[in-house]
């Protein structure tokens, strides 16, 4: 017997049948995602080996630029700074593609039928899978720089997770925002720019002065990183003051962007 | 013959608003922020309707009228401004020519992506390819980009994924037209089969009245965003017809 679906104009936020609807689309999603992860370096000679060469080279800059640069204040340097780009590099895209995303598959959204979460779901996915990948190139690199291997390297993988659930809920704000106001896309890159300097990817939390280390300490990219680097760069487990915070704070953000997500989507599926 | 409702419309309307952007906002400041931005006017009219399971319903009516807003309504890519739309049915929509293909991609490679697209797994789809491909009759063009295929190619490959996908409820809007006479008449041929079977509800939009009239047993016309006529297709084509050609002369 099929489920019988209901549409009209008010918001329908039953999170189970979102979530019952999205998982049959779950083969959609995998062949998307391949595809998103194709795409793009399609007509290229080397093909998807870009998706991991691209963020290796980026590192190499910053290896070359930074490791010449007087850096007595941080000890191990390059594993501080690796351990803050890698997620600093999944999180940039993901917030430039998600103001996008909507727009970009107008072509399949305004003519078939699919739950719009799908498509940002799909690009937590891609990011993620690069985001493994480099790891998997980097994390070495930095253990090998650290002192000592530790089981504590698996909180990881929580880190990961929580990171992701705030990917998710953002790029689900930015998405719709991005179609309501088509500004945002335009300015997206110098937001990510001003972000990336309020977030301590190249310089210590403590080296600011004190009321730019007061938005720094609030900032939930920042405080993610600083998860990240707990277990990556100083081999321990994560603050667990920080961890509990986050993982309050992401579910609530979640709850509340998915909602407002819903919430608008009728006006969005009639501007795309 | 199952006689159960697959699908009801509950005075279910559609009113497009202009979106908020830069021409909106100096007409806003123009005419004084007081005056209220009026809609467009509704695109449909508040309908109500059902359909049974297996009945296969033509939707006819001048351009612009508001038909493929119903379909569209149905589908569920564009929500209805009052009303409600109730489904027990999965849905399988060919709206416009090459929905959610990729250009870049080849013809086999949107078959996995648009078959899924239509709530295929993907163990069905890897089932279902090589009939998909005969049906399509595009065996030697299937691994080409589909960029490079004709309208035709596309509405080929289109609707031979969407007839594998299973469908309870098919919405199909004009776009057989662009297929030659031959693939026409399989495609209309293969939806007879599926109907008869009684376990597929159809809902058509064309412009050829003869289809009309050879395949459905029951016809919508609609006009201005409001339902003129429902009922045996031989009666609202002749009344539709009329009105066109006094249309014209008037």
């Amino acid at each position: 017997m099929s489920q019988i679906t209901l549409r009209d104009s008010k918001p329908n936020f039953n999170l189970l049948a979102i979530y019952r609807e999205l998982w049959s689309y779950r083969s959609f999603l995998l062949n998307w995602t391949q595809r998103e992860l194709e795409m793009r370096y399609r007509s290229s000679i080397l093909g998807v080996l870009w998706n991991l060469l691209n963020p290796l080279l980026t590192m190499l800059i910053y290896y070359f630029v930074f490791s010449r640069i007087s850096r007595d204040s941080i000890p191990n340097y390059l594993s501080y700074i690796f351990s803050g780009l890698i997620p600093w590099f999944f999180t940039a895209q993901l917030f430039t593609r998600a103001s996008d995303v909507l727009w970009q598959n107008a072509n399949v959204l305004g003519k078939v039928y699919l739950p719009k979460e799908v498509l940002v779901i799909s690009l937590v996915l891609s990011g993620l899978i690069n985001f493994l990948i480099t790891c998997a190139f980097i994390l070495p690199f930095i253990i090998w720089q650290g002192q000592r291997f530790s089981f504590e390297l698996l909180w990881f993988l929580p880190v990961v997770a929580l990171h992701c659930l705030f990917l998710y809920s953002s790029g689900l704000l930015l998405s719709a925002l991005g179609v309501l106001v088509r500004d945002l896309g335009v300015i997206m890159n110098t937001l990510i720019s001003l972000l990336f300097f309020l977030t301590p990817v190249l310089y210590l939390p403590t080296q600011v002065s004190e009321k730019f280390a007061l938005i720094i300490a609030n900032q939930p990219i920042a405080i993610l990183i600083g998860l990240y680097r707990d277990v990556l760069y100083s081999a321990s487990h994560p603050n667990w003051t920080n961890f509990g915070l986050c993982l309050g704070a992401n579910v609530l953000w979640y709850l509340v962007c998915h909602y407002l997500f819903r919430r608008v989507q009728p006006e969005i599926s009639d501007l795309i | 013959m199952n006689e159960t409702i697959i699908l009801e419309l509950t005075a279910a309307s559609k009113t497009y608003h202009r979106s908020l952007d830069a021409t909106v906002l100096r007409e806003l400041f123009a005419k004084g922020l007081r005056k209220k931005n009026k809609p467009a006017g509704p695109s449909l009219a508040p309908l109500s309707l059902s359909f049974k399971t297996g009945e296969s319903v033509a939707i006819i009516g001048r351009n612009g009228s508001g038909k493929s807003t119903l379909l569209k309504m149905i589908a569920g890519i564009t929500f209805p401004s009052s009303g409600s739309i109730t489904l027990k049915g999965k849905i399988t929509s060919m709206l416009e020519l090459g929905a959610g293909f990729h250009p870049d991609f080849s013809g086999r490679e949107n078959i996995s992506l648009n078959g899924s697209l239509f709530g295929m797994s993907n163990a069905h789809l890897a089932s279902k390819t090589d009939e998909i491909i005969e049906f399509s009759e595009l065996e030697g063009k299937i691994d080409e980009q589909v960029r490079t295929y004709s309208a035709g190619m596309l509405t080929r490959l289109a609707f031979s994924i969407a007839v594998q996908a299973d469908p309870e409820i098919l919405l199909i809007d004009e776009v057989l037209s662009v297929g030659d006479i031959a693939f026409q008449q399989k495609c209309l041929k293969k939806l007879h089969q599926l109907i008869s079977r009684g376990n597929v509800t159809l809902i058509l939009v064309t412009h050829n009245l003869d289809d009309v009239l050879r395949f459905c047993q029951r016809c919508l016309w609609i006009d201005r965003g409001i339902l003129r006529l429902d009922g045996k297709p031989e009666e609202v084509v002749a009344a539709y017809k009329d009105f066109m050609l006094s249309e014209q002369q008037g």
